[in-house]
């Protein structure tokens, strides 16, 4: 008599039932669960190709149910970028972090980007390098302490952080550049629209999409899970400004109206 | 009690296993359907689960699942089929 109801909300069917290696509260989660869904939405389990960058999101591979590849230290752009030549009617996607994308891969990003690839990168920004223990990174925040910097990010010792989708935006050839957070349910769901438009940006062969993520990681910042989000409109919003950088007049035709 | 025909009923399934107590799903719930288990997992820590007199207050609004880093919540809706459940 009674049903069980239809599930209104489970793992994505591109993700494999198992347990991720993050920390508690780690926002890379989150960011995997979206373009998961994404994956789910647009079809793509049996194009898209997964490049696993260096950092904690080292095996985003085995997370998702489709084929995959390892580069080098910051070189996913550069390996998405051969794929995407070679194959053109696959999906590279990539998930990197800040110490990836924006300290060792800069070179790669920068002229991925200007050459306007048809790629998709999600860049999670957690201002600090995750996986080695939380050493300073180009976008960590200004009087920071990490474990490199243990009496605070200082200007004339380490310089100023980077905000890198403003970099980006001054280029011709991305097509959708925009940074979200993941700090509560309303940004995470604005997160998995953006992240949408930049897998479908490339596919229509516009340029690259690229989607910066503020993400939570309480281990390194020395908070309460529970208080990371907090923690990410307090100190990261006011130094990286959320919203879309660069949409190209052709994307706007991209955006779907929401149906809930 | 019976519960009346055509109302919509939601619950949460929170696997035990996969959570690691980062409380998200408990700060952002409208209606304090979740909290933390007196139990621990294999990795611990006091897993979240649904409290058992709360638990049919939930809305289905999704929020937990949205923000749970570990995909360990799944959320179901379904209708009282006619003439009610006892």
């Amino acid at each position: 008599m009674y049903n069980m109801g239809d599930a209104i909300f489970h793992r994505p069917e591109s993700m494999p039932d198992r347990s991720t290696h993050f920390c508690p509260g780690c926002g890379h989660g989150i960011t995997q669960r979206l373009v998961g869904e994404v994956l789910d939405e647009l079809e793509l389990r049996e194009r898209a190709i997964c490049i696993g960058s260096i950092g904690c999101t080292v095996t985003s591979y085995i997370y998702y149910d489709v084929d995959g590849m390892e580069a080098p230290h910051g070189r996913a752009p550069a390996v998405a970028t051969a794929i995407k030549r070679c194959h053109p009617d696959l999906v590279p996607f990539t998930i990197q972090g800040d110490g990836d994308l924006a300290s060792i891969g800069m070179a790669e990003i920068i002229h991925a980007a200007t050459r306007g690839e048809n790629i998709t990168i999600i860049f999670a920004n957690n201002a600090n390098f995750g996986m080695t223990g939380g050493q300073l990174a180009p976008t960590t925040l200004m009087g920071m302490y990490t474990s490199s910097t243990i009496k605070g990010r200082k200007a004339e010792q380490n310089g100023f952080p980077i905000r890198v989708s403003e970099l980006l935006a001054t280029l011709d050839g991305p097509a959708y550049i925009a940074r979200v957070s993941l700090h509560n349910p309303a940004n995470v769901r604005k997160a998995r629209r953006a992240i949408e438009i930049a897998f479908k940006a490339p596919m229509a062969g516009m340029g690259l999409g690229f989607v910066e993520v503020l993400s939570m990681c309480p281990i390194n910042w020395k908070v309460e899970p529970v208080d990371a989000p907090q923690w990410i409109v307090d100190n990261m919003v006011p130094q990286f400004p959320l919203g879309e950088y660069k949409c190209k007049p052709e994307v706007m035709g991209l955006k779907t109206v929401v149906k809930e | 009690m019976l519960i009346s025909e055509g109302r919509k009923t939601s619950y949460i399934i929170i696997e035990k296993e996969k959570c690691k107590a980062c409380r998200y799903c408990i700060a952002v719930c409208p209606k304090g359907v979740i909290g933390l288990s007196q139990n621990i997992n294999r990795f611990g820590v006091n897993y979240a689960e649904s409290i058992e007199h709360k638990a049919h207050e939930c809305n289905g609004c999704k929020a937990c699942a949205i923000m749970c880093p570990d995909l360990a919540i799944s959320v179901y809706r379904s209708r009282i089929p006619e003439g009610g459940i006892a």
